[in-house]
């Protein structure tokens, strides 16, 4: 079965993601040894993408930054879309700032299950509150990581996901969550509760945590870790995370992999 | 990193308590692999399912809940050899923590 990695990256006036994302398909290289094709808008010229697809580059809102305190377009509306551009039949979608420091993934690629994504997340520093959405309080699976097959269900996951983010205003009223800007996340959550049943399998579940750097983290990747500083309590303190991380500041984020 | 990044970095203090869990959930994320198209976790229970196995093959849940037929001993040694490599690791990587200021 080939494999390999499929990455989005569409960049807005503030972030520049498809450096990013090379800087993702460097540590997808150097970590998973898979290849690595990147979905995007324009024409990208890197020796790390096995190959790139130009695809339209659709905004799902306006999203503050913290780092800049300021507002910019997100363009995250098509990775519901993975399904039919993936050249590969075992895919690994991944978000370009989610950052490979280990081989970790590996034993999720080679399980080849029809569909997987991580269900838990914790975040640094560490707040304990599981992550919910909409009246009904909601735990939400996260869409920053997928595995996925061809096969019925993945299609039918990657369909109702499809049809959640056309129709995203009539499911945030039906939910009770803000409709801007449009959250993967949820359209995710809400694709798995469709097909089946009202409950998420247990069985789409990545066995660990992923663990995502807040907002308010100042970090410095290096190959295979992050050294990450926080202030909690008021106090400045400071960890080495050598796994596989998510970052949310973008925009420092993008300082160091242009640097 | 300019030298203000520096001396704040000297500042912080390290952070114990996250770091074990940080350490804890890389470990955790370790002693999983695949084998026969099932998802497996290395440990004492798993291990313990596989030394009650009489034959030399048998079928048995994976993590996801899917039912894999496997050669018990194949597996035993694989999940063997990854617990204690990865406990090995653990301890290792956590005493060097318990050094750390």
């Amino acid at each position: 079965m080939n494999t390999g990695a499929l990455v989005f990256a569409f960049n807005n006036n503030s972030i520049d993601y498809v450096a990013i994302a090379v800087e993702c398909a460097k540590r997808v290289n150097r970590h998973l040894d898979i290849p690595v094709t990147l979905v995007t808008d324009n024409t990208v010229d890197s020796e790390w993408f096995d190959r790139v697809i130009i695809a339209k580059k659709e905004s799902g809102g306006s999203r503050y930054w913290h780092a800049s305190q300021h507002t910019d377009h997100w363009f995250n509306r098509s990775r519901s879309s993975a399904y039919d551009l993936s050249p590969y039949e075992n895919t690994l979608l991944l978000d370009c700032d989610y950052f490979i420091n280990s081989s970790d993934l590996k034993s999720v690629i080679d399980a080849q299950q029809d569909f997987s994504c991580f269900h838990d997340n914790k975040y640094i520093p560490v707040t304990p509150h599981q992550e919910t959405f909409g009246k009904t309080n909601t735990p939400h699976v996260w869409a920053t990581v997928c595995q996925f097959t061809r096969n019925r269900f993945a299609e039918s996951v990657f369909a109702a996901w499809q049809m959640i983010e056309e129709n995203y205003d009539h499911y945030s009223k039906l939910f009770g969550f803000v409709k801007s800007p449009f959250r993967n996340d949820y359209a995710l959550t809400l694709a798995l509760l469709m097909i089946n049943g009202g409950r998420i399998p247990s069985s789409t579940a990545i066995p660990w945590e992923m663990i995502t750097l807040s907002q308010h983290c100042e970090f410095t990747l290096f190959d295979n870790s992050a050294e990450v500083t926080y202030l909690t309590d008021d106090k400045q303190k400071r960890v080495t995370v050598n796994n596989d991380i998510h970052v949310s500041d973008k925009i420092r984020l993008e300082a160091q992999c242009v640097e | 990193m300019n030298s203000t990044d520096i001396s704040n970095q000297i500042r912080a203090r390290f952070d114990h308590e996250t770091a074990k869990q940080v350490l804890r959930d890389r470990m955790l994320a370790k002693m999983h692999f695949a084998y026969n198209g099932g998802m497996w976790c290395a440990g004492p229970a798993l291990l313990t399912v596989l030394h009650v196995c009489p034959d030399e093959t048998a079928v048995i849940e994976d993590i996801h809940g899917n039912p894999v037929k496997i050669d018990v001993a194949e597996l035993e040694l694989a999940a063997q050899q990854r617990w204690q490599e990865q406990m090995n690791a653990w301890h290792a990587e956590y005493e060097k923590l318990q050094q750390e200021r």
